[in-house]
């Protein structure tokens, strides 16, 4: 084990990473390999400064814990530090995988669950390209520390997507559709043939029939995975709490129990959800937990790494989190979720009686003002939805648009994905999640 | 059987800054190397973190051909070419008060402003190889200064950022740069009545370029799909990826599979003429294209399209104040934005200052622009040109008669 130094708070992380990764286009397959990398991530805190290294020379891991002893200064004091009292010292292992793993499934079967759904893409007369993709990744974390902390954890994910461009004469369409679960068999069980034939189909819809929108306010209606990149965008970022360090005022002005939002309004994110949010302790060790972000339209927390908890005199939540170990910890989000409410979805749509429907998102983005992409979407008429439409994005001022939510559909959906993830700095993707009900916002920038 | 070896070595020294404070240093390392074999029309890779046996490597990659993946057995031409840029900039014992100099500076000079993320040395060596005797290297330094700057007491995650990588660290320069967005940031102006140009960076160009993809062009799906060889846009507008050594930080001039373009360059775009398409050795072969050196492989993956390093619009080192003037939109945040399938782009603009004359005079109100991408770099187009409002940081930006959407 690592020869902790007195003086100083220390961890070491490790991540052992398993990845699949298979792509045909057209039918013809162009990757398909398995690898596996280990690295380490040491972190060493005198009360003033931290000190970080990433190596890939697991053997040297003690040489790299000294080298940054060396430019830290020894604190006798350092375990009355703020930061340091609010690190956890669990000592658990929770390997919920070993018996599904990922790793046990051949890349051949691996290969044939994309094959049996990639013919289904040729239902469409007009698809003219069509990119199948399988991704799946196992990790298992070792993380210890100076405090006694010991863990061990593991967290998998798998996912199937097809990304069809559909053509006629001068008009284009693209999008994709796949799944994400945590083992095989559930993704073989939800990535079907079936589910590609009507994707296949509801984009000839697009190509043939999408129309220009008159740029304005309209009210619009998110789908559960649009309200949840939303959810997501709008205020999920602004709760990292790193954001009001040493800012004064916006710990003034971002008081719990300040009314943020519509009273129908709570978010809440989890480490605990299944998932690709799902991670059972942080990166410096601190157990997951649900956080309430908005309650009933109050804001009820904000998320959390020992740093800023310590900064702002609250409790860490377990949102310190890193992509891999070339990166250090910072507060990030794990599944984001609106809560969901009690109007039946139909309920909601028949109340609008000009405005759209965004069903799907490219991306989205999220400062004082939150942005979303989307790449299906519908015009509602008289409360029913009619046709496509081609939106370049829809936007709005993330407090004014928290207030306009006027209908939270009663149940909400999580949505997972392997391809992609969340960015923030120089750290992207991180694996999260995110979703919620469909959500009615009364008026929203549609450009 | 032909083989490619690629090696990447690169180190870092990070500093972040958190509330305007040095609050932590980062020290990373990594050395990764990939083995790719070809035989039968086939393609085997196998890649390594850290140092280790070639050989054992060699065969991970040759047992890997079991796999089956067609891809042409296309090796370089035996040209030879090594540049070195790696110059000291700053020294690693110094670097954490260089760091604390210019934090300590730009706390006292913009006291309303609370400045953080990260500063960066980064150093890279890729090197390329093969059995037709293919032998490039490239190595290089750069200062990476990567500031989110929030108005204190703003509800914002950041209200701006400063962003600039390059060979030489002036802090002198990084403060003047900065204080041309900041000593103006107060002056709240309206959102002028008449309609002026707008002035902007190069990223909505960038949603059009996975129309310019070879397999995307090829299958009839993109935006510009049967309009190879017409005049697009305006003739002064050049798309194309630039690769001369020097010209960009960090970038070598060969792609992930020992590309190189003649004069290091290639265009897509050439006096408003759509003229070429991204491709990589696999859709170069299939569909008898040049290469564009687009070749892209993460670590230990079969090469794909997707190295757009070098992209630009071509100032042809026109300065912005020689070529407008008059008062006009610059756009410094935009919020996501994208286009739609048939060419409008439209985005949401955070913050917007107005131009006058070479000059930032004052902030306006949230807006958004939209155009269709054939017009703004059509008939709307009004410059392209380097902006030399900064002096340290490189931006090229577009200067174009865009649509505003107030709020």
């Amino acid at each position: 084990m690592y020869k902790f130094r007195e003086g100083f708070y220390s961890d070491v992380r490790v991540e052992e990473r398993f990845i699949t990764s298979i792509r045909y286009r057209n039918g013809v397959l162009e990757e398909s390999k398995q690898s596996t990398v280990k690295k380490a991530f040491i972190r060493v805190y005198d009360g003033t400064m931290w000190y970080y290294a990433s190596t890939y020379r697991l053997a040297a891991v003690q040489e790299e814990l000294d080298k940054l002893y060396a430019m830290a200064t020894a604190n006798t004091a350092v375990e009355d530090d703020p930061v340091v009292e609010r690190l956890q010292a669990n000592r658990e292992t929770d390997i919920k995988f070993a018996d599904n793993c990922i790793k046990d499934v051949s890349i051949e079967r691996k290969r044939k669950l994309l094959e049996d759904v990639l013919s289904a893409a040729g239902s469409s007369e007009y698809v003219k390209m069509c990119v199948g993709l399988y991704s799946d990744r196992y990790s298992v974390y070792e993380f210890c520390s100076s405090k006694g902390a010991d863990i061990k954890y593991d967290m998998q994910l798998c996912g199937a997507r097809v990304a069809l461009a559909l053509a006629e004469g001068e008009e284009n369409f693209s999008d994709s559709e796949g799944c994400t679960e945590n083992s095989f068999e559930k993704l073989a069980a939800s990535f079907t043939a079936g589910k590609i034939e009507e994707f296949a189909a509801e984009l000839e819809n697009f190509l043939l029939h999408a129309k220009s929108v008159q740029a304005g306010v309209y009210p619009v209606i998110l789908s559960p995975l649009v309200a949840g990149v939303f959810a997501h965008e709008s205020f999920g970022h602004k709760s990292e709490a790193d954001f009001m360090l040493g800012d004064e005022t916006m710990k003034r002005e971002w008081t719990l129990g300040k009314k943020v939002g519509a009273d129908m309004l709570s978010i809440y994110d989890s480490g605990a959800e299944d998932g690709s949010g799902y991670v059972p302790f942080d990166d410096e060790g601190t157990r997951t937990q649900k956080t309430y972000l908005i309650k009933n339209g109050v804001l009820a927390g904000r998320l959390h790494s020992a740093e800023t908890a310590a900064d702002l005199g609250e409790d860490p939540t377990g949102n310190a989190r890193a992509i891999n170990c070339e990166f250090e910890p910072i507060v990030r989000m794990t599944s984001t979720v609106i809560e969901a409410g009690n109007t039946p979805v139909d309920e909601l749509f028949a109340r609008v009686k000009h405005g759209y429907f965004i069903k799907s998102y490219k991306h989205g983005s999220g400062m004082s003002t939150f942005t979303i992409a989307p790449n299906r979407a519908y015009e509602i008429i008289d409360g029913k939805i009619g046709d496509p439409v081609k939106i370049a994005v829809i936007s709005g001022n993330v407090f004014e648009t928290l207030n306009l939510i006027d209908g939270l559909s009663d149940k909400a959906e999580i949505s997972s994905s392997i391809f992609g993830g969340c960015g923030k700095n120089e750290q992207f993707p991180l694996n999260v999640s995110f979703g919620g009900p469909y959500v009615s916002v009364s008026k929203m920038n549609v450009q | 059987m032909n083989k490619q070896k690629i090696v990447e070595k690169s180190r870092s020294y990070a500093a972040t800054l958190a509330a305007g404070e040095v609050s932590s240093l980062r020290i990373k390392e990594d050395e990764k190397t990939v083995i790719r074999v070809y035989e039968d029309g086939k393609i085997g890779v196998a890649g390594r973190i850290g140092e280790g046996d070639d050989e054992a490597l060699e065969a991970q990659a040759a047992a890997a051909l079991v796999q089956n993946i067609p891809y042409p057995d296309a090796m370089c031409g035996g040209e030879k070419r090594h540049i070195d840029l790696v110059k000291d900039i700053i020294p690693e014992d110094e670097f954490l008060n260089t760091v604390r100099h210019l934090a300590s500076r730009l706390k006292e000079r913009f006291p309303d402003f609370i400045f953080s993320d990260k500063f960066a040395i980064e150093e890279e060596a890729v090197s390329y190889s093969d059995s037709a005797d293919t032998d490039l290297s490239y190595a290089d330094k750069a200062v990476l200064v990567g500031l989110s700057i929030k108005s204190a007491g703003s509800a914002n995650i950041m209200d701006l950022g400063y962003y600039a990588r390059k060979r030489h660290y002036d802090e002198d320069a990084v403060v003047e740069d900065i204080a041309k967005l900041l000593d103006v940031y107060s002056n709240k102006l309206p959102l002028p009545e008449e309609k002026l140009p707008v002035i902007m960076d190069m990223s909505f160009v960038q949603h059009a370029l996975s129309h310019v993809v070879a397999e995307m062009y090829a299958s009839g799906a993109s935006l510009f799909a049967g309009k190879l060889g017409q005049k697009l846009f305006d003739e002064c507008v050049n798309i194309l990826i630039d690769r001369t050594p020097g010209k960009n930080e960090l970038s070598p001039f060969f792609d992930s599979e020992g590309v190189t373009l003649e004069g290091d360059k290639f265009y897509f775009v050439k006096d408003g003429v759509f003229c070429g398409l991204a491709t990589y050795r696999r859709s170069a072969a299939m569909l008898n294209l040049p290469l564009s050196g687009c070749g892209y492989a993460d670590f230990d993956a079969v090469p794909q399209c997707g190295n757009f390093r070098g992209i630009e619009l071509d100032t042809k080192g026109k300065k912005l104040s020689e070529v407008f003037s008059g008062k006009a939109i610059y756009v410094s945040v935009t919020s996501g934005g994208d286009m739609t399938p048939d060419g409008k782009f439209a985005t949401p603009v955070m913050l917007a200052y107005l131009y006058d004359n070479g000059k930032l005079v004052g902030t306006l109100p949230e807006f958004g622009v939209s155009g269709n991408i054939f017009d703004l770099l059509g008939k709307d187009l009004i410059a392209i040109a380097k902006n030399d409002v900064y002096g340290y940081m490189d931006e090229d930006v577009v200067v174009a008669n865009f649509n505003i959407d107030k709020k």
